[in-house]
């Protein structure tokens, strides 16, 4: 308790400063009035008291001084001096502050950005109570795939015996409804989550208005239908109407009394969250969709007593209950209880955003280590003209620890006025970036659930923000600081012009040439995928795409049994078939440029041994129409024939690349192709298929690049669960769909309704055209920041350098120096760090490339280059060029004032 | 050599200010520096403005606390007096010193083993 009431006094102390030190002098005036009087009682003359009184006192100002110390906080003291004085030199430079304060917003803004997005997808839980203690559960199969979706019978074992768990909630995946009611609108199709009853009082979340479910509004099944609203279609539909509750809404013609709207911060439970129209609870599901139980998405509660091993113990022994429970083909092999984070992020997509998140911060940081180098030049550049000021201190005794520790507390302000700049220009980027976002996804989405991404800072990124900004406040003022009181005091006291910067110059110097590498580096980078944007327009993916259209349904939508769900496909697609407008329609396992499979397989009597790398190829499974429907030309050989498809007969099509591959220079038709008989396609696995035709490669996977290798297995239309369909039509644009939907609601309404339906042109393609665009654009506008940056700094130091050596210049210009060759001197000396930094620049661009056109490992990966050569002259030439140019530019005006000296005023100059 | 000195001495004064207090009431730091001065004979003869740094640090820990009032003679000084939580220290100082003043001083006292 003693050191809290002595940080207690020393604040105390702090605060009244003055006071106190008024108080203290009196005190001691008392103490020695009273030794005055003791000694004048004693016999002296009053001048020998009071002199003997001091004598036995002591040193009055030691005494003070020492009080002074111990009575505030020393170190928060002598800081908040520092301080108010860093603040004072702030102020009195306003433009040099204001250029800091920017830079350095920009580039705090810009990594507190990327911090924000990885924290927000990465870190972020789920918006419940306690999100420490909910777990999500996933399954593990023996195919190495992975889901998050139980059917009914594991959800149940789970909840009635997982001890672990104070209780598990269940949610399904969004079905579509069709719904009237609510403002006498029409009627639409709303985007539904059945949940278990206890969802909303296990995760701790109330009700905005209204209530939540109880925990038994599921006991008694099939009674009293009710729905909890998202804050969102609440504000839609009901223009956020406050007695909402009783109302009814229609659902595919079942009555479902509202009973409240959820928080507007609830944004669901899946991963990642997308918001629903209403949560309804899981028992009244089939009296409002009329199909099977669907699979659910499981939460649990984890006891406060069962420990992360007891949990997992726990799934261990339900997994291997599970495992006797075969469905799909597919078995679990584990089960997994791990954090309710926002996004999934154990899937190959997560994997992919580290990526992509890694080489941001990479660009990010080398952008704020550009406008670092620019600060520390400036004040470099500063503490020339502040040489005077600092000799004079240190003459008068201050330690150099302690003008070091002043300078540099004088920039750690600067970064933090920088850090608070940095938070608004990342509330900016982040709030463009998510409204950027949302249009985006409107124009795939499928219309009412919506992706909720919250790109609002944590109090983490406020953390990362405030660290970053005093690091690089520090970083930016110690060397300038450490270098500006190393002076010779005589020297700068006589002011002395250093004429030639020697040492100091050459740290300068350096700091350009790494400027001006890491410039060249992103500017290259942003070349290279700039090329592959403009080739990204240009590219035809060898198919057609605006006049063909992707139709699905959900897998088990279709039908309650295999047989049921065939034999709807087949009539749905006779159905599409028949319709005028439409020529043709082929099932398919992955459409064009929306997944992919890819396996090794072995090439019968190939005279190439394959490396396994080679022997991969991506394949397919069409119907024999797929290739006539997206004008895929057979270049050798034949098509498949409806019987094949029907039988499915060993029979497969090869793209051109495959055959080029798999069979060099020979002919590839009735060669023997097998497949592994571990492949997860069971199918296909084991078996030998014989090549009978050879089509032409296309971009099927990425428009970036021809598929490397390409394998086409065949199936009919009526077997396998399969619902993907693409169809084309003699005719583009909007009018197609709703005729489909028309017809394939003609054999089940529910079917229209569920339909999905999207154009490939405007779709996928669309998709991987801003795919491509992205990284473009995030690489063009960060090399065209780091090379503002980097021309901003090369502008100043050549203004300081031209100010320094103004007498010099003087000299020669009263000698007779014409101007061209002062200018030409100026632009020797401007140039020369630039010089330097150019062939490391080219090294690190080089890399740069290497590592982008790299990323093309797999062949199902992207081609960021588009097939443009990473190596490519004419993009360094250019960028170097262009900066060259940017430098000369930037030295130019100082340039120009070097040759207006004017020799009798620059001789009398300072 | 001379740190340890000031610092036993440091000490020393703090439990010398805190006994004087107690034994004489409220006391401005003249008051304290004569009685200090009786006790010790010249320990504080030439620096005697040190108290105050002690009586500062005992304000701080709260074992003494402090009022402005007229002295003797109607000057007005600081009167420092002893705290409930500076008897209770004092007490416990008191006792400690007495048991290390007398394990030092039998330790002096042993005679040299061979």
């Amino acid at each position: 308790m003693t050191w809290f009431y002595i940080v207690l006094s020393r604040i105390h102390g702090l605060l009244f400063d003055r006071r106190l030190d008024h108080d203290f002098e009196q005190e001691i005036q008392a103490h020695l009035d009273m030794l005055t009087a003791e000694n004048i009682r004693r016999g002296m003359t009053p001048d020998q008291a009071e002199l003997a009184a001091r004598q036995k006192f002591g040193q009055v100002t030691r005494i003070k001084e020492s009080q002074r110390e111990h009575r505030g906080l020393p170190s928060a003291d002598a800081m908040i001096q520092d301080a108010r004085y860093g603040l004072r030199m702030l102020r009195k430079h306003p433009g040099s502050t204001l250029v800091a304060v920017l830079t350095l917003g920009i580039g705090i803004g810009l990594n507190t950005s990327v911090f924000t997005i990885y924290d927000s997808v990465a870190l972020r839980l789920l918006p419940v109570k306690d999100p420490g203690s909910v777990v999500r559960l996933k399954a593990w199969y023996d195919d190495g795939s992975r889901s998050d979706e139980f059917s009914d019978p594991e959800y149940r074992y789970v909840r009635d015996n997982a001890a672990s768990f104070s209780g598990l909630a269940a949610a399904t995946t969004p079905i579509k409804v069709q719904a009237q009611g609510g403002l006498g609108q029409d009627s639409e199709v709303l985007q539904i989550r059945f949940v278990s009853a206890n969802y909303f009082s296990l995760l701790g979340v109330g009700a905005a208005v209204g209530r939540t479910f109880s925990f038994d509004e599921d006991s008694v099944e099939g009674t009293d239908p009710v729905a909890v609203l998202s804050h969102r279609f609440w504000v839609r539909r009901f223009l956020s109407d406050p007695s909402i509750s009783g109302k009814t809404l229609l659902l595919n013609g079942a009555p479902v009394t509202l009973i409240g709207v959820a928080p507007e911060s609830f944004a669901g439970t899946g991963a990642p969250a997308m918001v629903p129209d209403l949560w309804i609870p899981l028992t009244i599901q089939q009296q409002v969709t009329g199909q099977q139980i669907p699979r659910v998405q499981l939460l649990g509660r984890r006891k406060a007593a069962a420990s992360a091993e007891q949990l997992q113990g726990e799934m261990t022994v339900t997994a291997a209950r599970f495992e006797s429970n075969e469905f799909e083909g597919r078995k679990i092999r584990r089960l997994t209880a791990g954090p309710a984070t926002f996004f999934d992020t154990t899937t190959g997509d997560f994997e992919d955003f580290m990526l992509v998140v890694q080489i941001l911060a990479v660009a990010v940081g080398a952008v704020l280590l550009i406008g670092c180098v620019n600060l520390i030049n400036l004040l470099l550049a500063r503490s020339t003209t502040r040489r005077r000021e600092i000799a004079v201190r240190l003459a008068l005794g201050a330690r150099r620890s302690r003008i070091v520790r002043q300078l540099c507390t004088e920039s750690a302000l600067m970064g933090v006025l920088g850090g608070a700049a940095g938070l608004v220009v990342s509330a900016v980027i982040c709030r463009s970036l998510s409204s950027a976002l949302e249009s985006k996804l409107a124009t795939f989405g499928t219309g009412g659930e919506y992706l909720f991404l919250d790109l609002a800072p944590s109090i983490k990124v406020f953390g990362f923000t405030a660290a970053l900004s005093i690091v690089a406040g520090i970083i930016v003022g110690l060397a300038p600081a450490r270098m500006s009181t190393r002076h010779d005091v005589a020297a700068a006291m006589k002011q002395e012009i250093v004429t030639a910067p020697g040492g100091r110059g050459l740290f300068r110097d350096l700091l350009i040439a790494a400027q001006i590498a890491a410039c060249l580096a992103l500017l290259v980078a942003a070349g290279l995928l700039g090329r592959g944007v403009i080739a990204s327009r240009k590219t035809d993916p060898g198919f057609e795409t605006s006049r063909t259209f992707f139709i699905a349904f959900p897998p088990d939508a279709a039908g309650r049994t295999r047989a049921e769900r065939d034999h709807r496909l087949t009539d749905i697609v006779r159905r599409v078939r028949d319709i005028p407008q439409i020529r043709s329609v082929a099932l398919v396992d992955h459409p064009p440029m929306m997944g992919h499979s890819t396996a090794p397989f072995e090439p019968v009597g190939s005279r190439v041994t394959l490396e396994s790398r080679d022997a991969m190829s991506l394949f397919n499974t069409v119907s024999p129409d797929y290739f006539e429907t997206l004008g895929i030309p057979v270049i050798f050989g034949r098509c498949f024939s409806r019987q094949e498809a029907n039988q499915d007969a060993p029979v497969v099509m090869i793209s051109a690349e495959s055959a080029q591959r798999f069979w060099p220079g020979e002919n590839p038709l009735g060669k023997q192709i097998s497949v592994l008989r571990e492949l997860n396609v069971k199918r296909l696995a084991g078996r030998s298929f014989t090549v009978i035709g050879v089509v032409k490669g296309v971009r099927s996977t990425n428009l970036s690049r021809v598929d490397p290798s390409y394998i086409y297995f065949t199936q009919g239309e009526s077997s396998g669960g399969n619902s993907n369909l693409i169809v084309r039509a003699d005719i583009g644009g909007d009018t197609v769909i709703p005729i489909v939907r028309d017809a394939v609601a003609s054999v089940s309404p529910t079917l229209g309704l569920q339909m999905m339906a999207m154009n490939i042109e405007s779709g996928p393609v669309l998709l991987q055209r801003l795919m491509t665009e992205a990284p473009a654009a995030v690489a063009a506008a960060l090399g065209l920041l780091a090379l503002v940056l980097a021309a901003v700094g090369i502008y100043g130091v050549v203004s300081c350098l031209v100010s320094q050596r103004t007498r010099e210049l003087g000299v020669r210009v009263a000698l007779g120096a014409r101007r061209g060759r002062v200018m030409a001197m100026i632009f020797r000396q401007a140039l020369k760090p630039v010089l330097w930094g150019l062939p490391v620049g080219v090294a690190a661009s080089v890399a740069m490339a290497d590592l982008l056109s790299r990323i093309v490992v797999s062949i199902e990966a992207p081609d960021l280059l588009f097939g443009a050569s990473p190596w490519n002259p004419a993009t360094l030439i250019a960028v170097i060029a262009f900066l060259v140019v940017i430098v000369l530019a930037a030295s130019w005006l100082p340039a120009l004032r070097a040759t207006r000296v004017d020799p009798a005023i620059s001789l009398r100059y300072e | 050599m001379s740190e340890l000195k000031s610092e036993i001495l440091q000490g020393t004064l703090d439990l010398m200010i805190l006994k004087a207090l107690e034994a004489l009431g409220p006391q401005h730091g003249y008051g304290i520096a004569r009685r200090i001065e009786q006790v010790s004979e010249n320990l504080l003869s030439v620096n005697e403005g040190t108290v105050y740094a002690s009586l500062l640090r005992l304000q701080q820990r709260r074992w003494i606390s402090a009022k402005w009032g007229a002295s003797e003679n109607n000057r007005k000084a600081k009167f420092y007096s002893i705290t409930r939580a500076g008897r209770k220290q004092l007490a416990a100082e008191i006792d400690s010193w007495e048991r290390i003043s007398g394990i030092v001083g039998r330790m002096l006292q042993l005679p040299a083993e061979r």
